[in-house]
Parts: structure tokens; sequence; C-alpha cells
């Protein structure tokens, strides 16, 4: 198993720096269109860790671990902030009214992305305080999917 | 964050000079656009072609925009590319905007 491991600032203009580290990691083993849905999820978790998990204060750590076994890629994203509610991370994408255009979310899509570019996202909270959101991208077979 | 501006056929074209519409530059680019509204450009085309990630903070503050025309004008998306249309239409904006590869096709849909 292949894996490296990234350390950022919790703040939004170091996102990206994580972001295209995973696309590249990624398109190594998938195609470009998945590699990006998986920069897109990690992302996600990352703003989603700023946001919620840290209230948008700076300073705190955030750890991403990126490896790959044979049937997949795995994505951890670690904090040491406030633990998520398991029920939120079951969310969908939010319904889209097209007639409503007044009503249209502007928010509430993160974790819904998350679940629909993701075959399996897991949340856990250990004792020592720290949460990890892991992330599994299954890879396809060679003759499968070819938009794996 | 970067903005440029300008007018066609009495559409005002806004085009995003950065790689990134994401949270790092959602809030800041929703009270821009709002601006524009306010000072009485209601017919707009936002040219995303330089853009290459679009997370959902920046898809919310392009949803804030079409919102705060509150029905009168127009916002029209152009030179979405593979990865950023692949977001609206996950999301289903594709259907609640129109989406244009030129910019000019989008101005002359919107002109009045």
């Amino acid at each position: 198993m292949d894996s490296i491991c990234l350390k950022i600032d919790s703040r939004a203009d170091q996102v990206a720096l994580v972001g295209r580290c995973i696309r590249v990691l990624s398109a190594a083993l998938v195609a470009e269109r998945a590699a990006c849905e998986i920069e897109l999820a990690t992302c996600e978790v990352i703003n989603n860790v700023i946001e919620h998990a840290y209230g948008g204060a700076p300073g705190r750590d955030i750890v991403i671990e990126w490896s790959h076994r044979d049937e997949g890629l795995i994505i951890e994203v670690h904090d040491w902030g406030r633990a998520v509610p398991a029920e939120r991370l079951l969310a969908g994408l939010p319904d889209v009214n097209l007639s409503d255009v007044p009503n249209l979310p502007e928010g509430g899509f993160g974790i819904g992305l998350l679940n629909a570019l993701s075959d399996r996202v897991d949340y856990r909270s250990d004792d020592d305080g720290r949460n990890t959101l892991r992330l599994f991208r299954r890879l396809r077979a060679p003759h499968g999917d070819p938009e794996a | 964050m970067q903005l440029t501006s300008e007018d066609l056929r009495g559409v005002r074209v806004v085009r995003i000079v950065e790689e990134r519409l994401d949270a790092r530059i959602a809030a800041d680019f929703k009270h821009q656009m709002i601006g524009q509204i306010e000072a009485g450009r209601r017919r707009l085309v936002l040219d995303l072609s330089a853009v290459t990630f679009i997370d959902s903070s920046g898809l919310g503050a392009i949803v804030a925009v079409l919102k705060h025309l509150g029905g009168e004008g127009a916002l029209a998306i152009a030179g979405l590319r593979q990865n950023t249309l692949a977001m609206f239409r996950l999301t289903r904006m594709d259907r609640v905007f129109s989406l244009f590869d030129d910019p000019g096709d989008a101005v002359a849909a919107i002109a009045g």
C-alpha cells in the first residue's frame, strides 16, 4: 500500500494545495475526470472541517492521508475540533425546484457531493479528540467503467 | 479575487480571472457580482472559461447572484469546462441556468 500524509492550517486559502496534490496523486491511478471528482470530494470535506469542526478559526491542524490499495483509493481527513453529528453525513444533494428560483438552495451541497462522488464514507471520533472522515473510491476493473 | 468586465450590447460580461471558484473567494465573488446588479447591471454573462474548479461554496455564490436578480434581468453562464460542467450537472444546476460554450452566444441570447 502506498500512502502520503499532508498537513495544512485550517484556512480556506490552504485547501487548494491539498486539492491539487490529491488530484495529481489520484490521476496516476484513475481517469482524469475521476481524479477531479476525488479532488472535489476531498476539498468539500476540508471546507466542512474548517467551517464546522473549527468554526472558521485558523491555526488548527488538518491532516490528510491519501493511500491506495488494490481495490481503491482511500482519503482520510483528520481534525481535532467539534465532531459532526453522524446523521449530517448521510445527506444527499438538496432538491432543486427549477420553477422556484427564489428558494433555490445556496448551500448544503457539500456533504451531498461527497456522498455522490464517493463509493463509501465513514466517520469516527476517537477518545483522544481526533475526528476522522474516511472516503473510499473504488478502482474499476480494467475492462469496467471507462469513466473510472 | 480578480474579475474583469466589459459591456456588449447592453450585457455586462464578467470574467473570473481565477482558476478556482472556491470557499476562499466565494464570498468576495458574490459581493462583487451583487455590486454590479445594484449598480444597474441586470443582464449578466458569467464567463467561467478560466475556471477549472468550482466547489459547493462557489456554486452557492453563483446561485445567490441569480436569486439577487429577483427575476428582473438574466444571468447566463459561459465557458464551462468538462469538470465545472460536471458540477452543474451533478447538482442539477445545468437546468436552472442557461449555459453556453461561447460568451458571445450568451450575450446574443440575453441582449435586450
